[in-house]
């Protein structure tokens, strides 16, 4: 588990660092995602680069799917579907 | 037409008051308007002035020019090599330092203005003209009336009036048919201020009780990530701008059951074009036998959709051309394929990427792509994304005697950074050996 949410960090600091964003030095569950310094574009090539990485996109997966507000609610949706792909 | 179809109960609220913009009071300022009768007009403003100076100007103005908030001295030099225009009309808000011709506040309209106009015999036909986006920078004028711009608008008033909220510039095309449908159903229209964080936009229309909202799929998957979201009562919800995918649809119908949802397609070269309200993506493949709603629909043997619209009469001014073609149809441009009796829409037949709403000439990209040094060839493509809908990938053949490959990515990033607007600037660089090339010799994308 911790894994999916290692790879979603660090896909977001690289993401950051590639399109000079500006992140707050910590992230945490309760970090609000277009207030984090990824603007929505930023948070569009977060899912896409993660989809490179982890091999699945949850938006697609979902029928209905659900947007996050949060960190924790962002990595709780990959951990839930990275289930669902094993 | 406007200002006598608006009824008392239409009003615009914002998180800007009107009072911040002057001590004169609201009904000597909208007096004031009147001495424009007759004028070429740009208007650049505040976008909750913008929609009240709007309605003051129907009927009164020859032409009113509708300027984006954030207009920039680029736009403002096309414009003025394309049209004469009589004087910009501000509010103190909008930054108007860029235009080169006159530029009046709201409340310091000169009386000598009105003095050399002639009372018109006829009433005056105000002419709206909107700008597209402006794939290559070149903003397109296109020239539009109320009555072309509100021909399928309702106007009725529903019970329980609704309460619209303004996430798109007003001077664009689908913020002006929110206006629009906002003042002819007399309804209440809510504009946040550009500038505001997204998450207080969405609060403020919660605060003001917002009701309706009309946003592209990817806004609505921004919106749906906001807090102040799952505060919103929604009754009528509105998706256009982008193709409407059948996911995004679900997730709306879950998250606010009680609302009718609308997806529309429109461009603003077709004028008003036809809205579905099935809460399924695309649209019925019988319409294309029946037509819709006085608009004939066909699909082009290049796979594109084309609407035959009887009721209006548009060309783009300055030098742009006429928009249909001998028989009256009007090619979209949009890539359509039936699938289920239902015609989706497939993306644009020149390639474009549509990015959030945004349109993306790919070659304008690899123009610039080109000039790093380093670059040998490039080709643009959208890569689909289920957030932005799309976004822009390069891939790109490095110069075979250039050294420094590792940094190459970042360079043509940090170059595209400069000169392009963020969603045109490539989310995905990969550097590739050679590029497939068609038959036809073209760079396959």
């Amino acid at each position: 588990m911790n894994d999916v949410r290692k790879v979603i960090v660090e896909s977001i600091y690289r993401i950051a660092e590639e399109n000079d964003l500006e992140l707050p030095s910590m992230l945490n569950d309760d970090s609000v995602l277009l207030e984090s310094g990824l603007d929505s574009l930023g948070f569009a090539i977060l899912v896409a680069d993660l989809e490179g990485s982890l091999g699945f996109d949850p938006f697609v997966m979902m029928d209905e799917p659900v947007y996050p507000s949060t960190l924790g609610e962002f990595v709780a949706i990959y951990e839930q579907m990275s289930k669902k792909e094993v | 037409m406007l200002k006598t179809q608006t009824s008392e109960r239409f009003s615009v609220v914002s998180d800007v008051g009107f009072d911040s913009i002057t001590d004169v009071d609201e009904p000597t300022i909208l007096r004031g308007l009147q001495k424009l009768e007759g004028k070429n007009i740009a208007l650049h403003c505040h976008p909750a002035n913008l929609v009240k100076f709007t309605t003051e100007l129907q009927g009164v103005a020859s032409s009113v020019l509708l300027v984006p908030y954030d207009a920039c001295a680029n736009f403002s030099r096309r414009i003025e090599e394309k049209l004469n225009l009589d004087l910009v009309l501000t509010d103190g808000i909008a930054n108007v330092e860029h235009w080169n011709i006159s530029v009046n506040h709201v409340c310091e309209i000169p009386d000598s203005l009105a003095d050399d106009c002639t009372v018109p015999e006829v009433p005056i036909e105000t002419q709206w003209l909107l700008t597209t986006s402006g794939t290559t920078g070149t903003p397109k004028i296109v020239a539009h009336t109320i009555e072309s711009l509100t021909r399928t608008t309702s106007r009725s008033s529903p019970s329980q009036p609704l309460s619209w909220g303004l996430l798109y510039d007003p001077a664009r095309f689908a913020g002006f048919q929110v206006v629009l449908q906002a003042v002819l159903s007399n309804a209440k229209l809510i504009v946040p201020t550009p500038d505001l964080d997204f998450e207080k936009k969405i609060d403020c229309l919660v605060t003001h009780r917002c009701t309706a909202l009309s946003a592209t799929p990817s806004l609505w998957r921004k919106i749906l990530m906001t807090k102040a979201a799952q505060r919103l009562d929604l009754a009528q919800i509105t998706l256009g701008g982008e193709i409407a995918d059948q996911r995004i649809i679900n997730s709306l119908v879950k998250q606010f059951p009680n609302a009718e949802i609308t997806h529309i397609f429109a461009s603003t070269e077709a004028g008003v074009g036809f809205s579905v309200k099935d809460a399924k993506a695309g649209f019925p493949a019988s319409w294309l036998e029946s037509g819709v709603r006085g608009i004939d629909l066909k699909i082009s043997d290049q796979g594109t959709l084309c609407l035959k619209n009887t009721h209006i009469n548009q060309s783009y001014l300055g030098g742009g051309g006429t928009i249909a073609d001998a028989q009256g149809w009007i090619d979209t441009g949009d890539l359509v394929e039936i699938e289920n009796v239902r015609v989706l829409f497939k993306g644009r037949l020149n390639g474009a990427i549509n990015i959030g709403g945004n349109k993306v000439i790919p070659e304008d990209i690899e123009s610039e792509i080109l000039k790093v040094p380093g670059v040998f060839q490039v080709a643009v493509r959208a890569k689909s994304s289920s957030i932005a809908g799309a976004l822009v990938e390069a891939l790109v053949v490095p110069d075979p005697e250039w050294e420094d490959n590792s940094s190459l990515a970042k360079s043509i990033k940090q170059h595209c950074k400069k000169v392009l607007p963020p969603f045109k600037v490539p989310a995905f660089v990969r550097l590739v050996k050679e590029l497939q090339v068609g038959a036809a010799g073209k760079v396959k994308r």
